[in-house]
């Protein structure tokens, strides 16, 4: 039976090539619209780490002012800790894995090699960093845990500054210059281009660009280097004197970010006794002069506390809906006009012993199977929409500095879970359209259509 | 009427209707098919003609070219002694709706609209007032009989009652002549019967009226018939 | 008026299909409307003028890698003096930040107009500059004086004590027509003195909507090994040759230096553009045009379609080419008229949404009724096809069997 009904429908569809085009047209527009107005909100939604979230936490304190809570994150926690605190918060041994992760920019170059320097921007991180985000070496590994106690000038490239200064050569073992100071490479990382900003999910919503190069944390206290982070300060009227670099290893501003992670429950809990204490420990040296405050977030935890944040980017996806809604009317006006002008045929139908249900299953199936055409071509019209969009990002031009910018490609990319998307969305449109045409035409009495019009 | 008076009215009576070997050739890219071949009838004031012919005889074509719904190959025809040759379309239209009453087999009502504002419409494509439309659909439908149904829309309508509007709609506009083509091919006999009673009483108070018909019993009600074979009219009776 | 018969009536009788069809053009309206209001406004945002003479300007930053030595101040006082020499050079000053780039080396403070801190925090975009920087800018002194060498301080060593404000900020601080000048403003412990306030620009980090509410301190930049020279010339042409000079000159006497952000003004305003926002909704909304002339073409098409016998029946009747054609328009532009006035009501609904959601200010009325406009062009254009179609219906269908 079903297929009688199917060829029948298929039938139909064939009899007005026009009308099925438009039909099938209009409802592949809508869901390639909706489908691609909803990608960057999936993508941005998206969770790289999420099997993590169980391990991985970013520790977050009240370290603000007395007067005023920080404001710039949604849980009034600032993101970021100070030297002093970061020190303190990374000695101690309970967790499985800790990193801290700050940034920095400068001219790097090879020695070896007379070329201009490039300008780079890295991450200064523990050699833990590696295995807590998952980044993987091309060529090499992670520092020693020596070099993350005591400074060793020890450099980790990645995959595209390993390129520009190597070749893309196996570069371990040789040395580059950066900010006139000499590095050996210990390891080259895979880039990774993740649609969320993983470590830096407390100070962005959008992704950011992979740091070309990652050196030991202990760098700090070695180098003088100016942090290419946001740096805040909460009111602190004491002295730290005046220079420029000394006052920011001991004062209370912020510019290090904290992550830890847990093998379980239980040592998730030692630590949080061991937060408390050390706030508690410090607020006799006048830090810390609000409530006991802090938290230990997941990337996923993160992401729920900052909802409205991505709530905000939801506009284009109603626009994507409207549009869907408009086209969804047009599918439904022409469906019952095709319909209407088949009712003779209808009451040939029901007078030759078709009952209700079979008929409504018929045109039911009739505007199911264009929906399905359209969903084929909604794929290949979202296809090409994304396509189009990364190739306008990726003409945008480069800044001078030769940093990198964020590819916003990644959150253009089309992938199973959208073509799924598309595909349910455009079957779904065309059977809630077919059914009132549907009903419309099963309604039919036998006989009018009998007699010649 | 007796025979004297429709002699008389025929004597003086002026011609309403004049084709003068009119031809009409129907070319494909293989063949060419001559639907009507140096055809020629004339029909005067308050006459009613009843053309009949097998199927294909021409008999739509002749329909076609009377009502100016087609052109012609060759040949004259004076619509009320207007040469209906090299005219455009809107003369043609202004023509139609001013000269010629239709009167179609399936009714052809506009379903959407009801009994008054379909017998309208011809009148509307006439740019007449407001006023005048109202009396003249008033009458139209008085002379059918069916005033209580203005309201009504053609789907609320026995097919009798549709055909019956369809004929006010065509005597609304006092035409030259009326064109009914199978008038009651859709009815079934009683009703039928209605509606050709209703257009011999039109002809009576004076219309014209040309009937394409196959019913040939229909045909032998009208004072003349006229029957098309291949193109060409073969017999001509007149029914007194 | 057009001696046609009734078109209002039979609409009456069609309810779902001018409901249906009603409805799609509402919301087309209402997304096209306000789409294009959005792109409308990026647009100009981007062509309005920057309030600084980005035409003359150009921005070096240059760096030395930390273990050489730095640039001391002498160093950078003596290159601004160098530069200014310069052919084709006007003026040359040292600024912190590159103007109108959005990403690179912004620093931001908020500023008290009292000292109790419990009033409301001003935000602001600080800059520090040496005396003849607002000049160069090409910003205008609305009011008070300009920076003179005493009121320079340099960096981790003193502070200044004054500062010029943007108008937008000396409203934002004081109210519109309150004098700024004289006033004094805190920033966590310290003060200013405002002696100067100049016309507003788009800032070092251009937001849509906002004049950038800056604040100009006099101060040298001794640290990071980063000196950034703005540098007006005297047409926009000459710029190329002065960046070449202006390169060798700064790499003969910083061998290790690296020089970036040599850019002409003018050119980085294309480099802020959000061209994936534009090229999504510029892509919607072509999309979205399209598919509304072809949905609104193809429902007119088969409302003609259906009624061929209908239509050659009226042919019959008397209605001429003409006639039939403004029939068919003129039906089409009543549901048009009935959908565009609900979609003017969403769109105002919409716009209102996002004016509470977003940063773009909400849809003017005479922008909408031209948008309403085209669009009403747009749909009996769409329906001019079948209705020309229409006109060449045969009358004969009229006799025709169908």
């Amino acid at each position: 039976m079903f297929w009688y009904q199917y060829q029948l429908a298929l039938r139909s569809i064939r009899k007005t090539p026009i009308l099925s085009c438009v039909m099938i047209f209009i409802l592949a527009t809508g869901v390639a619209v909706t489908t691609i107005c909803y990608t960057h909100y999936h993508h941005l939604k998206k969770n790289p780490l999420a099997h993590k979230d169980e391990h991985l936490f970013l520790l977050q304190t009240d370290s603000w002012d007395e007067k005023t809570q920080y404001e710039r994150t949604p849980n009034h926690l600032p993101p970021l800790h100070s030297y002093r605190d970061s020190v303190a918060l990374l000695a101690s041994d309970i967790p499985l894995r800790k990193t801290a992760i700050t940034k920095w920019g400068g001219s790097m170059h090879n020695p070896e090699i007379q070329q201009k320097a490039i300008f780079v921007r890295g991450n200064i991180v523990t050699r833990d960093f590696f295995a807590m985000f998952e980044r993987e070496f091309i060529y090499g590994g992670a520092w020693n845990a020596i070099a993350d106690q005591q400074f060793q000038n020890v450099i980790i490239l990645n995959e595209d500054v390993n390129q520009k200064l190597f070749s893309g050569d196996n570069s371990i073992g040789k040395s580059v210059m950066y900010e006139n100071i000499q590095y050996q490479v210990v390891g080259v990382t895979k880039k990774v281009q993740h649609s969320n900003p993983t470590y830096d999910i407390a100070q962005f919503r959008w992704p950011q660009p992979d740091a070309q190069f990652y050196i030991p944390f202990s760098v700090i206290k070695a180098a003088e280097f100016g942090a290419w982070t946001r740096y805040e300060c909460p009111q602190d009227l004491r002295d730290y004197g005046s220079h420029w670099y000394q006052p920011r290893l001991i004062n209370s501003c912020i510019w290090i970010g904290l992550w830890y992670e847990f093998a379980g429950e239980e040592q998730k809990h030692q630590f949080e006794n061991f937060v408390r204490n050390y706030i508690q420990d410090q607020k006799k040296a006048g830090n810390y002069p609000r409530p006991i405050r802090f938290a230990l977030s997941s990337i996923g935890d993160y992401m729920q506390l900052n909802q409205q944040g991505y709530d905000e980017d939801k506009t284009t996806i109603y626009i994507g809906f409207f549009t869907l809604l408009v086209c969804t009317l047009n599918f439904v006006a022409l469906l019952l006009a095709k319909f209407m002008r088949a009712l003779p045929e209808s009451g040939v139908r029901r007078a030759l012993g078709a009952n209700r249900r079979v008929i409504f299953a018929q045109h039911l199936i009739e505007s199911t199977t264009l929906g399905s055409i359209a969903a084929v071509l909604g794929m290949l019209m979202t296809f090409a929409g994304l396509l189009y969009l990364q190739l306008v990002w990726k003409s945008a031009p480069a800044p001078s500095s030769g940093l990198p910018v964020q590819d916003n490609t990644v959150l253009m990319e089309p992938d199973f879970y959208l073509m799924t998307v598309c595909v349910l969305t455009a079957i779904a449109a065309s059977i809630c359209a077919g059914l009132y045409p549907a009903w419309r035409a099963c309604k039919v009495p036998a006989a009018n259509y009998l007699k010649i019009q | 009427m007796n025979q004297a008076q429709i002699k008389q009215q025929a004597e003086t009576a002026k011609t309403m209707f004049a084709m003068e070997n009119i031809s009409k050739v129907y070319r494909t890219e293989l063949i060419e098919t001559h639907a009507l071949r140096d055809f020629t009838l004339q029909v005067n004031e308050g006459e009613f003609v009843a053309i009949t012919g097998p199927s294909g005889s021409g008999k739509t074509t002749f329909l076609n070219i009377a009502g100016l719904l087609e052109t012609y190959s060759s040949g004259h025809y004076f619509l009320d002694g207007v040469n209906t040759r090299d005219l455009n379309d809107k003369q043609l239209s202004h023509l139609r709706n001013t000269k010629i009453g239709f009167v179609f087999q399936g009714f052809n009502l506009i379903p959407d609209l009801n009994a008054y504002d379909n017998i309208e419409v011809p009148l509307r494509y006439r740019n007449m007032n407001r006023s005048e439309r109202k009396d003249r659909v008033q009458q139209a439908l008085a002379r059918v009989g069916l005033e209580s149904r203005a309201k009504h829309f053609p789907a609320q309508l026995s097919g009798g009652q549709q055909q019956r509007i369809a004929v006010a709609r065509a005597i609304a506009g006092s035409p030259a002549f009326i064109l009914a083509d199978e008038p009651t091919g859709n009815l079934d006999s009683l009703m039928a019967r209605q509606v050709m009673e209703l257009l011999e009483n039109i002809n009576d108070q004076g219309t014209t009226i040309i009937m394409v018909t196959h019913d040939q019993d229909l045909a032998r009600r009208t004072q003349r018939h006229v029957q098309i074979i291949d193109g060409q009219v073969t017999e001509m009776f007149k029914h007194f | 008026m057009f001696s046609l018969p009734p078109v209002l009536k039979p609409l009456l009788r069609k309810k779902l299909t001018v409901v249906l069809l009603g409805l799609q053009i509402a919301l087309i309206t209402m997304l096209i409307s306000n789409l294009a209001h959005i792109l409308n406004e990026m647009d100009n945002y981007y062509k309005s003028p920057t309030g600084i003479d980005d035409k003359h300007l150009l921005c070096f930053t240059l760096r030395n890698p930390s273990g050489t030595k730095g640039i001391a101040l002498a160093d950078g006082l003596r290159d601004l003096e160098k530069i200014k020499a310069i052919p084709g050079v006007v003026d040359v000053a040292s600024v912190d930040a590159t103007p109108l780039d959005h990403e690179y080396n912004l620093k931001t403070g908020s500023f008290n107009t009292s000292l109790e801190q419990n009033n409301e925090q001003i935000a602001f975009v600080r800059s520090n500059v040496s005396p003849n920087a607002l000049d160069t800018l090409g910003l205008r002194l609305l009011a008070g004086r300009k920076f003179e060498s005493s009121d320079m301080a340099f960096t981790y060593k003193s502070y200044p004590q004054v500062t010029i404000i943007t108008r937008a900020l000396a409203t934002a601080l004081f109210g519109e027509n309150n004098n700024a000048i004289g006033k004094m403003v805190y920033e966590k412990d310290k003060q200013y003195e405002i002696i100067g306030v100049v016309s507003d620009w788009k800032g070092f980090a251009p937001q849509i909507y906002r004049f950038e509410s800056t604040a100009f301190f006099p101060e040298y930049n001794e640290i990071n090994n980063e000196f950034r020279y703005l540098i007006r010339t005297h047409s926009p042409e000459v710029r190329s040759v002065v960046i070449q000079a202006v390169e060798q000159y700064l790499m003969h006497q910083y061998p290790q230096g690296l020089i970036f952000y040599a850019d002409k003004l003018d050119a980085i305003v294309n480099k802020y553009m959000n061209r994936g926002t534009l090229a999504l909704l510029k892509l919607i909304t072509l999309i979205l045009t399209l598919a509304s002339i072809i949905a609104i073409a193809g429902q007119a098409y088969f409302s003609v379609h259906q009624r061929r016998k209908q239509l050659g029946v009226l042919r019959a009747l008397g209605a001429t080419r003409t006639k039939l054609i403004a029939q068919i328009l003129l039906e089409n532009a009543a549901i048009v008229s009935v959908g565009l006035s609900l979609g003017v009501a969403l769109a105002m609904l919409l716009s209102h949404f996002f004016y509470k959601t977003t940063e773009i200010v909400a849809l003017s009325p005479w922008f909408l009724l031209t948008t309403a406009c085209g669009i009403f062009a747009i749909c009996l254009l769409s329906a001019a096809i079948p209705a020309l179609q229409a006109g060449k219906i045969s009358p004969s269908l009229a006799t025709r069997t169908l």
